[in-house]
C-alpha cells in the first residue's frame, strides 16, 4: 500500500473517541462510541471499563498468551454491500481443546455481526430476533428444522479490541448449536442472559476478499464444517432430477416402439408331439430333427421373438431350432428350455418353472427362412410331451427398457452414496449424529 | 406546534407533541415540566453520554405507512451499559418508542397490560405473557436507571428515574417490554424488531466512511 492510499484509509477512518489506557498510558480508539462497555487495551492487555469517565482497569491480562486475529482488529470491508469493521476478536475453547475465533463487526447503522471462524470454516452471525421453538427434539426456526451438533461449555482465552458487553479471559458460558446446513443456530447463556444467534456459512474467499487478507495468516479449511453445504446435496439432487427426465424419455420411447411395433407373426407351428427318449436307445440325434417349410421374414431388419409352450410336468424339453436362411444357407442356434416342476413338501406345496418360455433374438437380416428343430425331452415322462412354436417378428422388448433404467441410475446412486459419505463425515465430530451406531 | 418560552434562558422550547409533558431546552438543557401554557423549571440535564447512534431528534421516517419524526430521547443505563430509548410521534397523533440496545433497533407502542407494581416479581425470564393478543417469552429482566434525556417526552425522564425493565420476545420477530415505575406505574409495549433501513429514515445523523444505511 502506498502512503497516498493509507493517507486516504485515515481519513475515511474518523477515530470517534481517543484515550489513554490508565495502566500503560498507550492512545486507544473506541469505534462504537456509547454502544462500547469494554476494551482491551493493545499494548499492555489490560480490560478496560469504557463507560467509566477514568476507563477503569477491569483485569489485567498480561499473561495471556497472544492469539494472532486473522483479520486484525481495525480492518474495514465489505460483505453483502455494507461496510463493517472488524473491532473485537476472542479466542474460545471448550474443555476437549477445540479452539475457535469469533470476530465482532459493527457498523454505525446496522448494528454488529459476529464472524465465527473454526478450522477455517467460516460463518456469519447475526442475533435472532426470532425465539426459535424448543418443544421437539429438533429447534425449530422459521419453518426450518435444526439439529443438535454440539452442547458443551466455553471459555474465553484471549481477548483484543472493544466489545459491548464486559469482556473478561476466563469467561464461561454454555453454549449449544444447531445445524441446518448452510445455516446455524447457535444458543449461549452466561450468568443470566440467554443469546440465540443464527448464522450461516461463508466460503472462505469471501472473507479473505471482503478484508483484502494475505495469505500468511488466513487459515486454510480443514475438514467438514457443521453447517457446511454438502457440493453432493445439489449434485444428487440434480443427478435425480436428470434421471428422472431421462426416464420419462425412455419410457415415451418404450410406449412409442410398443404401440408402434409390427408384432407380425412369421411362423407357427401347433401341437408338435415328442417321444420320450430313453438312454441307450440307438437313435442319432438327426433322427429328431424336423425340418419345418419356408417363411419370409419382411425387409425390416428388427428383432425376432420365439415364443415356445410345452405341456411339461415335472418334466423337461429341449427345443433347439436352427433358424436358417435359405438362399446364404447360414443358420442362428435358438435354442429354449421348458420345464416345469412341482410338489409338496415340508407342509408347503411348490412349483418351478412354467409351461412358456420365449426369447429375442435382435437384427434377423430380412429373407426366406426354415427351421431346423432337434428336441429332447426328459425328467418325469410318461406320455408324450407335445409343443408349440411362434415366430414373431419386431416385438417390443420390456427388459431393455428395465436395463436402460438401471444404467440410468448408476449416477444417481453414486451421487446419493457420495452425499451420504459427505454427511457422515460431518456428523463425525459430533456427539449427536443421526450416522452412529448406538 | 406549541413553542413556550424557557423559565431559565427565554429560548423557545418547542412542544412538537400533545402527549409532552416534560422537555429539555435546547439552549441552556434546563429540564421544564409543562402545565398548560406554562412550564415548571425542575433542573438542569448534564451533557449526555457521547454516543455513535445514526438516530438524532427530529429524524423522520415511516413505519408501517405512517410519518414519524423523533421528539425525544431517554438514555437508560443498566449493569452491563446504555441503551436509548427514542420518542416517536405520528402524523395521526400516536406515539411509540424505538429502543435501541447494542445495535439493535425494536419499535414499539403503549398497550394495556393489566399488571400492576405488585407483579414485578411474577415476570421473570421464561415465564410467558399474554400482551395485546400474542404470547411473549421473558428475555430479560433488568433494573435502569436514567442518566439523561432530551427533546420532549411524555414523562419526566429526569436523572436518577429508576425503573425495572423486562424485555420479551416471541417466534415471529416480536418485540414487547413493560416498564415497573413507582411513580408512573407500569406501562407496556408492544412491537417488533425492525433494521434501520427499513424505516426509511431521513435527517439522520451520518457518519462518513461508513456507507449509506
Amino acid at each position: 500500500m502506498n502512503t497516498r492510499s493509507s493517507r486516504r484509509e485515515k481519513q475515511i477512518r474518523p477515530v470517534v473517541k481517543s484515550f489513554n489506557c490508565p495502566s500503560c498510558g498507550a492512545t486507544l480508539n473506541i469505534t462504537a462510541v456509547g454502544r462500547t462497555i469494554s476494551v482491551v487495551c493493545k499494548s499492555c492487555r489490560a480490560t478496560l471499563d469504557a463507560t467509566d469517565p477514568n476507563f477503569a482497569i477491569l483485569e489485567h491480562n498480561a499473561k495471556m498468551r497472544t492469539v494472532k486475529p486473522a483479520i486484525p482488529v481495525g480492518t474495514r470491508g465489505t460483505l453483502g454491500g455494507k461496510m463493517w469493521e472488524c473491532i473485537g476478536f476472542m479466542q474460545r475453547g471448550d474443555s476437549y481443546g477445540y479452539r475457535w475465533h469469533e470476530y465482532l463487526l459493527y457498523n454505525p447503522y446496522h448494528g454488529y455481526r459476529w464472524l465465527f471462524e473454526f478450522d477455517g470454516h467460516w460463518t456469519w452471525f447475526k442475533r435472532s430476533y426470532d425465539l426459535p421453538d424448543l418443544s421437539g427434539t429438533d429447534v425449530k426456526y422459521k419453518g426450518m428444522s435444526y439439529k443438535l451438533f454440539t452442547k458443551g461449555s466455553s471459555e474465553v482465552f484471549y481477548v483484543e479490541g472493544e466489545f459491548y458487553w464486559r469482556v473478561k479471559a476466563g469467561d464461561k458460558s454454555n453454549v449449544k448449536d444447531f445445524v441446518a446446513p448452510p445455516y446455524t443456530i447457535s444458543y449461549e447463556k452466561s450468568h443470566d442472559e440467554e443469546i440465540w444467534t443464527h448464522g450461516q456459512y461463508l466460503e472462505p474467499d469471501r472473507i479473505k476478499t471482503a478484508f483484502k487478507l494475505k495469505d500468511n495468516f488466513f487459515p486454510e479449511p480443514v475438514g467438514i464444517a457443521p453447517n457446511q453445504p454438502s457440493p453432493h446435496k445439489q449434485q444428487a439432487k440434480e443427478a435425480f432430477k436428470y434421471f428422472f427426465f431421462a426416464a420419462v424419455f425412455i419410457i415415451g420411447v418404450h410406449l412409442f416402439r410398443s404401440a408402434t411395433a409390427l408384432q407380425k407373426e412369421v411362423f407357427r407351428m401347433n401341437e408338435v408331439r415328442v417321444f420320450p427318449t430313453r438312454y441307450g436307445e440307438r437313435k442319432t440325434l438327426d433322427d429328431k430333427v424336423l425340418r419345418t417349410e419356408t417363411f419370409e421374414i419382411l425387409k425390416k431388419k428388427s428383432n425376432l421373438q420365439m415364443q415356445a409352450s410345452a405341456n411339461v410336468n415335472n418334466s423337461w424339453i429341449w427345443i433347439d431350432p436352427l433358424l436358417v436362411n435359405e438362399e446364404t444357407g447360414k443358420g442362428i442356434p435358438m435354442p429354449v428350455e421348458v420345464s416345469y416342476y412341482y410338489g409338496y413338501s415340508g407342509g408347503e406345496r411348490w412349483s418351478e418353472g412354467g409351461h412358456n418360455k420365449s426369447r429375442v433374438i435382435q437384427n434377423v437380416p430380412p429373407g426366406r427362412y426354415y427351421l431346423s428343430i432337434k428336441t429332447q425331452v426328459g425328467g418325469n415322462v410318461s406320455r408324450d410331451v407335445n409343443y408349440q412354436l411362434r415366430l414373431v417378428q419386431d416385438v417390443p422388448v420390456f427388459s431393455n427398457l428395465v436395463i436402460s433404467l438401471i444404467l440410468l441410475l448408476i449416477y444417481p446412486i453414486f451421487k446419493l452414496m457420495r452425499r451420504q459419505s459427505f454427511e457422515v463425515q460431518r456428523w463425525s465430530t459430533s456427539d449427536y449424529s443421526p450416522y452412529s451406531e448406538d | 406546534m406549541t413553542k413556550i418560552n424557557c423559565p431559565s434562558c427565554g429560548g423557545e422550547i418547542p412542544f412538537r407533541s400533545s402527549t409532552s409533558v416534560f422537555a429539555v431546552c435546547p439552549y441552556c438543557k434546563s429540564t421544564v415540566v409543562r402545565h398548560d401554557l406554562d412550564l415548571e423549571l425542575i433542573g438542569k440535564m448534564a451533557d449526555l453520554p457521547e454516543d455513535m447512534s445514526p438516530i438524532q431528534l427530529m429524524m423522520s421516517g415511516r413505519y408501517k405507512k405512517k410519518t414519524f419524526f423523533v421528539a425525544g430521547r431517554i438514555i437508560v443505563k443498566y449493569e452491563d451499559g446504555y441503551w436509548n430509548e427514542w420518542y416517536l410521534n405520528f402524523d395521526d397523533g400516536s406515539s411509540g418508542w424505538l429502543a435501541e440496545a447494542g445495535g439493535d433497533l425494536a419499535i414499539n407502542f403503549p398497550v394495556a397490560s393489566g399488571l400492576k407494581l405488585e407483579d414485578r416479581t411474577i415476570v421473570k425470564p421464561g415465564t410467558n405473557h399474554k400482551l395485546d393478543g400474542k404470547t411473549f417469552y421473558v428475555t430479560d429482566v433488568k433494573n435502569m436507571v436514567c442518566v439523561g434525556s432530551e427533546g420532549e417526552l411524555p414523562f419526566r425522564g429526569i436523572e436518577g428515574r429508576k425503573s425495572l425493565n423486562v424485555d420479551l420476545s416471541d417466534r415471529f420477530g416480536g418485540f414487547a417490554s413493560i416498564e415497573f415505575n413507582e411513580d408512573d406505574g407500569v406501562q407496556a409495549y408492544v412491537g417488533e424488531y425492525v433494521e434501520f433501513k427499513d424505516l426509511n429514515p431521513k435527517a439522520f445523523r451520518v457518519f462518513h466512511g461508513w456507507g449509506r444505511p
